[in-house]
This record gives structure tokens, sequence and C-alpha cells, in this order.
């Protein structure tokens, strides 16, 4: 086995340009990859694990990274040694490399089959075979009619096909190591679950090695075969999964994988009061693409005819893939889209059908979280002056709003003194804390919260949803908790609705609805949940899991 | 914004811009002090070559007055004119811009027809006919400059309202139920500025450059002194005397190079920032 | 310069500063092959039909095409043109001309007496701005025979024989505008006179060609074969086409004065200032005696005496032309010297101010005035900019105002100003270019170069009309002696510099400068000698 190691990482350090807030973006870093394997490097952003992902494939940026030392070995040749000539007919060709955002890796204004034509031209292949290559190679990753896709431009593609279209690329000269960085975040879950498979297939039947990065471990327990946990540039852990899956021996590891959020198994406590702070009916909302001289009118349905009631400390899930229409119904709530049809009664008042001026002192009644913790926030104003904006829009006198501002700020787990701070000074997870206080501080009866944990690390996100989880009972708050991620709403939310193309197509309470689903939309959302074997789906039986 | 200025002193363009424009400007208020007396006086012998006579360094022109004092007083002229009417055009196209951005729809398109039917015209002859129609003065040059540099800013500024006004924390601020103006005024205006700060330092430059055009070829306020008003005046004996129309050449370029840097050196300083709040 | 400003629409004209338009294009410049004479128009012409349009250039253009009757000498003795001879009846009212008996319009058809007839009975007395005031003098304008025309007069109008100057009276031939609009005649696209040159080809913003006329009435003339203006826009560029050699000939205001000095010093060039006796303009301020403080006889004296003519003769017209002393060029019949003079005197100035109650405020100034500053070229900025410094050290704070030729037109002529500059053309008579300014009947608004001033008094009207109509000129002489006395002491204007105009051209051509209309004359004898 030690023999025929196909990459060995010995003792690398990549310095950080002098200004980053640490030394060295990877410290002392060694792992192997043997044939036929798949290793996962898992971790929380900023640990370093695009950047060895990087390093393998002398794609470091410019700008003062550089190898401090160490040797990567393929097939016992040093590639930080290597020639650039000599490197540039290894990369490509005999180590692959897929990337997050599938668009950004292909050329927008070049048909696809062109594109990975020119891959195999650059690396020698004859012009005669290079079409027939092609459609093997689409066929191959699943692509159906592969002889027209190859002639579509990329825009036409889903965010699914475009990922099958890069692979292919980095397939194309059947490489012997593929590394792939957090290929399939961007995807739906049920997309992600078709990547995965489709990698996993073509690892098993050309015996290639795979670098897989990512930072959800139910991904890891899905696809690999051994996991090293990085944090903060080093491994903590390196071993067969199942092991550092089931029984971690690192501290950080099991913190990590505590917070992997799990589908719950009890349902919670039904809210006890029974009159819906918001009665929603027959919710519709068309766009109509304007028609141009020699454009039709186009008509999309992004809701179609939804109907929900929340209660006072009641939270109702909304979940769905993208283009679902859930984001569409949230921001239909608080009224930043007009819907063209139905009701939002609130107090015997309809929202929905309220002119801007007479909606304002309802404004303050329904706020909404969002999910970009660096956009949700004006980069010009403090914390402070964000929070207070609410309040103070609402006649409340300044001195009221800074003391609600200062209890909030605490509330949230902050401290007074970041009122004077502006929010580029705070991580991720910390702006998500802020923008929940900016909510409550107009004391709002409904919160919308629109995939508001979706962008922060795994540690960080049990703690943001603990912060919602208590809010929810301190303030008893009526809550639509909109989300990607079935797990964290089986947590979270009493019931739950799945919507699919603006339709609701179930809903129910949700550990009855994720372990009976009676829509086949609803079980097929189910069964892509990466890691769903290792989690004990919520329908199949429970193996207890236990941690030191 | 300390941190952002100590950065553009840092950059060697800038600084030596910002030093010689700022340098320019003691020159233009001191103006009354260095020559109490009015710089149309005819104060000297016609035709003075530059250095012969320690009263008059630079000469005089082809009526005696003083070159050096013509420079002080264009300078007021200049700068004047450069920064007013650039105000009023980014009054202008901050207000139209940011109503068509931040509405959008009916206002939008009404706006930007307008928009587009101002940069359709030539802007200089526009100025020059809108200087002619209104009779010259420096009121009226700065009203005409005005009015054609605006459309610019006018369409920076709405495709930056058109975007930020999608951006969640204006989202949030409409949720939390601010008002428009509020919205306008507080949350998106202060995130717009620095591509207009950046447009605007630009904008004094031409400024400048048109008030000299438009003083050049006789249309200038003839009750002020300004530089393009004495290449103007000496083009026609500029093969007898180079000086008079050499001087006040040397300064607008300088000037309007200076600005440049400055223009540049704000605009590394202020926009790569801009660009990094974009990514989340 | 009367009429030169009225079609000067274009708005930049005056600023002239698009020299890169001005580059010479057309034809290849022969440096002066066999009888070829290069000139300048400038500005260009808006018709070559000089009897429409008497601008400056048209006039020097179209005096080659066009004749009268008569031409002047330098001291303004009538010489024969298409008159070979004439007689005046001893009453003074009745004139007889004999014609050129083998005279023909370019279209070959004979220039006969009828032709006379209809140009000063119908054509002129419709369309033509100064003819009208002549020639409704005359009682009959009848043809005795082909070649003899007969006016009668209804009195004595001593300036009469002037009038028969080519853009005063040019002919015009009655067989293509007889009966037909004048203003609207296909004709006048390609003019049909008499002259000695014919026009060949217009370049429109570049050249006009004009070609001899074979059958020209002048024995052997002309000598020229061709003639070509060139449309230079530019002062620069125009400058620079006389030193090159590419033009042989500039007049008028082609070139700023400092040019001229430096240009009269090449060696092939002489400069000539004989042939603008006809023009000799006076450079002038008008005050506008409507509106206060200008109303004031004290004021407008004040300000004759706060300027220095000599130093503005010297640095704004370098020198080209004589200190004025009164209303008419000293070059002119019935000048007079014995009159009120103003010699620069800050001192009275202060004191007539003073004595209207014009006391000096804490920053030194008496009151605020306005000067409509004249757009025809950088001098007369620089006049205004020394008019303005000037009035300042009595205390008088002057306000430039600046405008368009089509606005200073309009201003002018509608009495919108305060004090403006000017400088007009006398016609060789003062009835014909100086009563127009100052006589009650001829306070006309919305016409420009009348008495705008608005000035009247009952004296000088009395002395204009005997001086129009004395039957000799020692009784001429009287009243427009009287009248420059009162003139100067009453000064509506301000009266500074008598301008003279340089001709430079190149020595190897003679006989072009030899009348008092100088460079608008046909150049029938001008040639080329070596």
């Amino acid at each position: 086995m030690m023999s025929q190691r196909l990459l060995s990482v010995e003792n690398l350090t990549i310095a950080l340009p002098s200004a980053g807030d640490r030394v060295n973006a990877v410290e002392g870093l060694s792992f192997n990859l043997n044939p036929g394997e798949i290793l996962c490097i898992v971790g929380e952003s900023g640990s370093g694990k695009s950047m060895t992902a990087s390093a393998i494939m002398g794609l470091l940026p410019d700008a003062g990274v550089k190898v401090q030392s160490g040797r990567i070995l393929f097939r016992g040749e040093d590639l930080l040694q290597m020639s650039d000539e000599r490197f540039r007919t290894i990369r490509g060709s005999r180590i692959g490399m897929i990337f997050q955002e599938p668009m950004t890796a292909l050329n927008p204004v070049m048909q696809v089959g062109d594109q990975i034509e020119e891959v195999l031209e650059a690396h020698g292949i004859p012009k005669a075979d290079r079409p027939g290559r092609v459609l093997s190679l689409l066929n191959a990753v699943g692509l159906p009619e592969p002889a027209a896709l190859a002639r579509r431009y990329p825009f036409r593609l889903s965010g699914g096909q475009r990922q099958r279209v890069v692979i292919a690329m980095a397939l194309a000269l059947e490489p012997e190591i593929l590394i792939a960085d957090e290929p399939t975040t961007a995807l739906d879950v049920t997309t992600q679950a078709q990547i995965l498979e489709l990698i996993r297939g073509i690892q098993r039947s050309q015996g290639m090695g795979v670098i897989f990065i990512t930072h959800d471990f139910g991904v890891v327990a899905d696809i690999a075969d051994r996991v090293a946990v990085m944090q903060h540039g080093r491994i903590v852990e390196i071993g067969p999964a199942r092991e550092v899956l089931d029984q971690p021996a690192d501290a950080y590891t099991q913190s990590l994988i505590r917070a992997v959020p799990q589908f719950r198994e009890k349902p919670l406590p039904p809210s006890p009061e029974a009159e819906p702070v918001v009665r929603v009916r027959g919710l519709n909302k068309t766009y109509v693409t304007q028609g141009g001289f020699f454009t039709p009118v186009r008509e999309f349905k992004a809701l179609d005819d939804i109907s929900f009631d929340i209660r006072r400390g009641e939270t109702v899930g909304l979940v769905g893939e993208s283009g679902s229409g859930k984001s569409t119904a949230g921001r239909c709530l608080v009224r930043l889209i007009d819907p063209n049809g139905g009701s939002i009664e609130y107090k015997n008042t309809d929202l929905a059908k309220l002119s801007r001026s007479q909606l304002r002192p309802f404004r303050s009644k329904i706020q909404i979280v969002f999910q970009d913790p660096y956009a949700s926030l004006n980069p010009r104003h403090t914390v402070g002056q964000s929070i207070m904006a609410g309040p103070l829009a609402h006649g409340i006198d300044a001195k009221t709003a800074r003391e609600r501002m200062n209890r909030l700020l605490i509330r949230v787990g902050l401290d007074e003194a970041a009122a004077d701070r502006f929010p580029h000074e705070f991580s991720g997870g910390q702006r998500q804390r802020i923008g929940i206080a900016r909510a409550l501080a107009v004391e709002p009866d409904l919160l919308v919260a629109d995939e508001a944990v979706s962008a922060l690390d795994v540690s960080v996100q049990a703690q943001v949803l603990e912060l919602l989880r208590d809010i929810r009972e301190e303030f008893q708050l009526a809550m639509l908790f909109i989300t990607h991620d079935l797990r964290i709403a089986s947590q979270l939310c009493h019931r739950v609705l799945v919507l699919h193309k603006g339709r609701v197509v179930e809903s129910g309470e949700t550990t009855s609805v994720f372990r009976n689903p009676r829509d086949s939309y609803t079980r097929s959302l189910i069964d892509a949940v990466p890691g769903r074997e290792w989690h004990h789906s919520p329908g199949g039986d429970s193996t207890t899991r236990s941690f030191a | 914004m300390n941190s952002n200025l100590w950065r553009l002193l840092k950059d060697p363009g800038a600084a030596i811009g910002i030093a010689l424009l700022v340098a320019v400007v003691v020159v233009a208020a001191l103006a009354p002090v260095l020559y109490p007396q009015d710089p149309w006086s005819m104060a000297g012998r016609p035709f003075l070559p530059p250095f012969t006579d320690p009263q008059f360094p630079l000469g005089t022109d082809m009526m005696g007055r003083d070159i050096a004092a013509g420079l002080a007083y264009g300078a007021r002229v200049s700068l004047i004119v450069g920064i007013v009417s650039t105000a009023c055009a980014i009054v202008l196209g901050v207000t139209l811009g940011g109503i068509a951005g931040y509405y959008g729809g009916l206002a939008d398109d009404a706006l930007m027809r307008v928009t587009e039917f101002f940069q359709t015209i030539p802007t200089f002859i526009f100025a020059l006919v809108m200087v002619a129609i209104l009779s010259p003065s420096i009121l009226s040059i700065i009203l005409a400059i005005g009015i054609v540099s605006w459309p610019p800013v006018a369409r920076l500024v709405r495709a930056e309202f058109a975007s930020l006004r999608g951006r969640e924390f204006v989202q949030a601020a409409i949720a939390l139920g601010e008002s428009d103006r509020h919205i306008i005024l507080r949350q998106i205006l202060p995130n717009t500025l620095s591509p207009v700060l950046v447009m605007g330092s630009l904008m004094v430059a031409s400024a400048i450059l048109t008030e000299a055009a438009i003083s050049f070829l006789g249309l200038g306020d003839p009750n002020m002194m300004s530089w393009g008003y004495m290449i103007g005046a000496s083009r026609t004996v500029i093969r007898q005397a180079w000086w008079m129309s050499f001087f006040p050449g040397l300064v607008i370029v300088l000037v309007v190079l200076m600005i440049n840097l400055v223009g540049e050196g704000l605009n590394d300083v202020l926009n790569p920032r801009l660009a990094r709040k974009g990514r989340a | 310069m009367k009429d030169l400003a009225l079609t000067r629409r274009t708005l930049l004209a005056g600023a002239s500063a698009t020299s890169l338009l001005s580059l010479l294009p057309g034809p290849a410049l022969a440096a002066g092959g066999a009888g070829v004479l290069n000139v300048i128009a400038f500005p260009e012409p808006p018709t070559l039909f000089i009897g429409l349009d008497q601008n400056g250039s048209t006039q020097t253009v179209a005096g080659k095409i066009y004749e009268s009757l008569l031409t002047y000498d330098f001291d303004f003795t009538p010489r024969p043109s298409l008159a070979k001879s004439w007689e005046i009846s001893p009453d003074g009212r009745t004139y007889t001309f004999k014609l050129q008996e083998n005279a023909k319009w370019h279209d070959g058809k004979p220039f006969t007496a009828d032709d006379v007839v209809f140009t000063t009975k119908e054509f002129l007395m419709e369309v033509h701005p100064r003819a009208r005031v002549i020639f409704e003098n005359c009682e009959t304008i009848e043809a005795l025979d082909p070649h003899t025309v007969r006016f009668a007069l209804k009195k004595p109008f001593a300036p009469f024989l002037m009038a028969f100057e080519m853009s005063t009276a040019p002919m015009i031939p009655a067989h293509l505008y007889k009966g037909t609009n004048y203003r609207t005649n296909p004709n006048n696209a390609k003019p049909i006179g008499t002259g000695p040159f014919k026009l060949a080809e217009w370049q429109k913003g570049s050249f006009i060609r004009l070609v001899r006329n074979p059958d020209y009435h002048g024995e052997g003339e002309p000598h020229l074969d061709e003639m070509y203006f060139h449309i230079l826009p530019d002062a620069g560029s125009r400058a620079l086409a006389l030193e090159q050699g590419r033009v042989q000939q500039t007049q008028f205001q082609d070139l700023e004065p400092f040019d001229v000095q430096r240009l009269a010093s090449l060696p092939n060039i002489q400069l000539i200032t004989k042939g603008y006796e006809f023009y000799a303009p006076v450079a002038r301020i008008e005050f506008n005696t409507r509106v206060k403080p200008f109303d004031d006889k004290r004021f407008r004296q004040a300000v004759n005496y706060a300027l220095d003519r000599k130093a503005i003769l010297d640095t704004i017209f370098f020198s080209q032309g004589r200190v004025a002393t009164g209303p008419l060029n000293s070059k002119t019949r019935f000048y007079d010297a014995d009159v009120t003079r103003y010699a620069f005197d800050l001192e009275k100035a202060k004191a007539l101010l003073d004595d209207m109650g014009l006391k000096p405020g804490a920053n030194g100034v008496r009151t605020q005035v306005k000067f409509l500053r004249l757009p025809w070229g950088e001098s007369w900025a620089r006049f205004a900019e020394y008019v303005k410094q000037s009035l300042a050290k009595v205390g008088i704070a002057v306000e430039i105002e600046s405008a368009d030729p089509a606005g200073w037109t309009s201003r002018y002529a509608n009495w919108d100003f305060q004090m403006t500059s000017n400088y007009p053309y006398q016609f060789g008579d003062p009835a014909l270019g100086v009563a127009r300014f100052f006589v009650s009947s001829n306070i006309r608004k919305g016409v420009a170069y009348s008495n705008n001033t608005g000035y009247t008094n009952p004296r000088v009207d009395e002395l204009f009309a005997a001086g129009a109509s004395a039957l000799s000129d020692a009784e001429r002489q009287k009243a427009y002696s009287e009248v420059q006395k009162i003139l100067t002491d009453e000064v509506p204007m301000a009266w500074l510099v008598e301008v003279d105009f340089p001709t430079l051209i190149d020595k190897r051509f003679t006989d072009t400068v030899v009348s008092a209309i100088g460079v608008n004359e046909t150049y029938r004898r001008a040639r080329k000698v070596g």
C-alpha cells in the first residue's frame, strides 16, 4: 500500500502575506493519498483546506502567499521543485480539479463541446478523435442528449448540468488524481446527491485518487474513505471515515460533529395559543417579463396559491430547493415584494391590500433576517445606528431606542461596546446576531428568517440556531423559517411546508412529514440529505451514537 | 476616512497632486493680498518679457498687465467654476439618478430618456450655446457646465442605486418601515459617494478645461480674469510674446494633471474597498 | 464696417478660433502664376450679388464683377467708370451722364441707359438700405437715348455725385431683374455684372475664383487672368498665408495690428494705407443718452476727459491711425479741426462728476455703468478692458457685457445698452455717412446704425439739412463746421481714434489701390510686373 502511494504531502507550510491575521495558512501539513481512495478534507472557513488544494495544483494566489517548506510528492516526484513546463504536462492531464462555482469555471461565450475539445487539444489528442471523446465524456457524466448538449452555451445549462460539464472536462484526460474543492456546495440538495453519486461512480470505475474538500460532515459520511479534519491550518485528526465520524478522538472534531444538525426525533410540544398571529390565504405571485417588439410577454409563477397560519410562539418551516418560491413567500410576507393575489391577515387587517404608506405602521410587526450577514448591514453605519434605525423610524425617542439597543446587543450575545463599531469589524456569526437584534428592536410579532443560518459555519450555525430558539421562547415570537436544509428545519420548526415550483406539495407536523413523507418530491428531498445513513434518517431505525 | 486620507497621501502621484492643488488654492485665496492691484490694471510696460523685471516676474501682456497677477486671479475663476459647476452637476445627477435608480419603473424610464437626450448633444457645443444665450458671465458659465456635466453622474448613481436597492440592508430598512427619504439619504447615498467622489474630482478638471475653452473663444465673463481668457487674448500675439499664452497654458495643464492624479489616487483608495464590500 | 456685422450670425465667427478648418483647402495655390492674384475674403461673403448685400468682403469680391457709373480719387474727385462723362446744371438739380458705348453684361447683352434707370428708379429704391435716401431726391430719372441718362432732382442735394460708387449704386441688369422678385431671382446665385472679372467657381468655405472678362469695355483691360479669394476664418492662418506667399494681398482687418507691423517689414511686401478714404471710420464710444447718467452732458464729457486717446491708439490700435477730434475723420471732406478738444485729464473728469453730485463712495466708486463690448475680434475686447480700467480711475465702475455679433446688433438697434463702441464708415460725405447718427429724424428703433444714441438737437438737424442742400462747398463747410462744434461740446459719443486700415500687398503687383474705395475697386488696371 505504502509503495503505491499516489500523492504524499510532507510537512507543508504555506505562509500568508504579512498583513494577514495569522502567519501561515497551512502549517506542517502531512497526509497521503492512495490510488482508488477518496480522502475528504473537512474544516470550517479559514481552516486552510482550499489553500491546500491550490498548493497541490500549483495555483496559489500570487499576492504574498507562498510555500514556506515541505514537499508534495506526486508518484515520488516533488511538484514544488518541478519546472513550470513539466508541471503543465501533469496539471490537467494527470491531476484534474473541479471548483465550487461551475459557472466561473466555464467560458460563457463558448459552446461546452468546444471547451472540452480545447482541453483535449491542449494535451495532444488528435483532432479526429476529439468529437467522439467529447460525446463519451458527456455521456459518462450522465448528461442527457450529449450531442445536442455539446452545442449549448453554459448559461443554457442548469447548475447541476454545468458541474457535470466541469467534471467531464476534469475527467477528459483520465487523471490519476481528482481534486474537488466544495464541488456541490452551490447546488441543490437533490443535485448534490446526484453529483456525489457521479464522482463516487467514476472514482470506482477509473480507480482515481480523489481529494474532496468540504465543510459538510453529511457529505463526508456519504463519500469519504478517509477523513482529514483541519483547523487553523493544521490537521487535527486523520483516519478512516467511520472511525473519525463515529468515534472522533479530537475535541475539535467532536465539537464539530456535535454541531452538525440532525433530524429531530420527537415532535415539539405544540404552541398553546390557538389564534394565529398571521393568516396567509391563497398567496400568488406571478412575474411577468416585459415584452419588447420581438420578445413575447413571459409569465413565471413564483407562488401558486400558498396558505398557512402561524401562531404565537410557533415556528413554521418553509423548505424547498432553489427556485421553489420559498424566499418569494417570505418577502411577500414582509411586503418587500407585492403579491398579485391572496391575503395576509394580521389582526384583522389584510396587509396584502395596503398601500406603502398605509403599511408603514405595520412594518414593525413583521421583521426579516437575511441570509447574507455581509450584505445585510449597511457598511457605513455603526452597529448601533443600524439597530436603532427601526425604533427611531417608528417614533420611539432616542433614549429608549438606545436602551433597547443595549439590551438587545447583550441579549444576542454581544456587548454594548459593539454599538460604536462598524459591521466589517465583526465575524459572520456576530453580524447575523446583529441582524437579529435589529429585527427585534422594533418588537415584532412575526419574524421571517430567510436562510438565516445557511451561510454560516456549522459550529456558528448551531449557536445562532440556539439563539433563535431562545428568543422564540422568550418573546413568544411567531417565526417563518425558510431553509433548504431539512435537518435544520427539523431542529427548529413545529410544522413545515414543502414548496416545489411555487406550490405547497406537503405540509404538517415536522417529524411526521419527514418520517412519513406522502409526496414523492418530499421523499426525494429527504433521500438526498447528505449523510443520511450516518444521521440515521428520520424514518429508519435509530442507532444511537455516543460521543466521548 | 482618515485612514483613506493617509493612504491617499502615500500614493506619490496623489501626494504631489494634493500639494500643488493646495498651493494653487492658497495663491487663489491670497490673490488680493499678493497682488493688491486689479489684474486688469495696466501696471507696466506692454510686452515686457518674463524674468527681466523683478516687479513682473512673468512679464506683462499687450496692455502692460501683470501675467503673474492674472494667473493668481485666474486661479480663483478656474477653481470656482470647477468646483461649483461640479457641485451643481453632482447635486443634479445624484438627485435624478437616485430617484431613477431607487424608484425604477416609469420614473426611471422618463429620467433616463431625459439623460440620454442630454448625452446626445455634444457637451462643449451645448455649453457654448447656453453661455451665448444666457450672455457670458461666471454664473452662466457655471450653470452651463453644470447642466452639460450631470448625465454621467446620473447614470452612475442610478446604477449604484439600482444595485444597492436590492441589497439586503436596504431591504431590511424597508421592512423596518424607514421612510423613502431616510433610506435614500441615509442608507443608500453614503454607499454611492466613493465612486461619485472619484468622478467628481475628474469632473472638476474637465470643468476647468471647459471654462478655459469657453473663455478662450471669447465667451468668458468679460469682467473676470481667467486662464482661458489669457490664452485666448494672447493667441494672436503668440509669435511676438510667447509668455503671454505659455504661462496660463502651463498652469492649466499642471492643474488638470494634478487633479487627475488625485482623482486616480482617490479611485485606488476608495473603490477597491467598495468592490470588496460587494463580496459575501 | 457698417453692414459687416449684420450677417455674421455664426456664433463663433467673432472668436474665429476654428483654425483647423482653415488650413487652406482648395486649389493648389500658384504662388503668383502668370497674372494670378490671391486675396483673402474674410469673412466669407454670404452672396456675391452686390444688389442685395453690401458686406465688407462682398464688396471686395463683387467690386470686381459689378460697376457703378463713377469711381473716386483719393480726394473724392469723381472719375469715369460706366459713365464716360457727366454734366451738372448750374442750379444743381439736373445731372446728365453719358455712358460707355461698348459696355456689355457678362451674358453678352449690351449695357444701356435703361439699365441705369431700372437700377436707380426701381431696384435700389426697393432693396438698398443707403441708396434710397439718395434717389428719393430725384423727381425724374429718364433715358434720353441708349447711352444718356438724366436725373432731375426735386431740390439741390450736394452729395448726389458721391452716390455713384460701386456699393451704393451698383448697376443691375434690367433684362434679368425687371419685373421679378429681386430677393428670390435665380440669377442672384450667378452674378452678372459689367466688371472686368467674371465668377468662374465658388467652393463654399474654401475659395472663390474669378476669371478675366475678355469683353470688358476698358481697352486691353483687365491685365490679370485670374483672381482667387481664399476663405480663411482664423487670423493666425491669414497672417501665415501672406507670410508664406500663398496669398499676395490682405486688407481691412484681415490681420491683427501686430501682425501688420511684422509682415509689413518683409522685403517683398508693401504697406498701403491709402484707399480707405471712402470708409474712413472713427472708432468711438456711443452713449445711450436716454439713460442715466448718460443723459447728463457733464457725465459724457467726464468720460471723454478720462480716456487717453493716444494710449488707446498706441496700445489697442498699434498706432495705426490718428487721435480723433470729432465725428468726422480728418481725411474726409468738410472736416474741421477747430472744435472742443478733450485732452486726457482725470482732474477735469472728476470735477465734472463732482459737479453732478456723483461723489465717490467708500470704495472710490461714484457710479456703476455697463459697457456692451463690440464682438468683432480681439482689439475690441482689449478696447473694452482699457475703457473699464480708465474709467475706474475716476470712480466709474464699468461692467463689461459681451454678446455675439447678432446679439450685439440686436441690442444696439433696440437701444438696449448704456455705452458701446463702434466704428462705422463715412461714405465720403457727411450727408451720407455722418448725419444719420445725429439727426432726430433718424431715431428709428430696431435699425442699427441709425441715431441709436437718441441724441436730439434742432440746430443740428437744421445744419445737417443745410449741409446736404447747399450748392457750394463753402456753404456746406460752414454748416458742417458749426455742427462739429456743437457735437464736440455735447458729446453724444466719445470719438477716440481715426482708424487706418492697412493693405499689405506683394510688391510685384501694381495699380491695385487707385481710388478712395481701394481694394473694393475693379482692379481693371492691376497688373503683375516681374
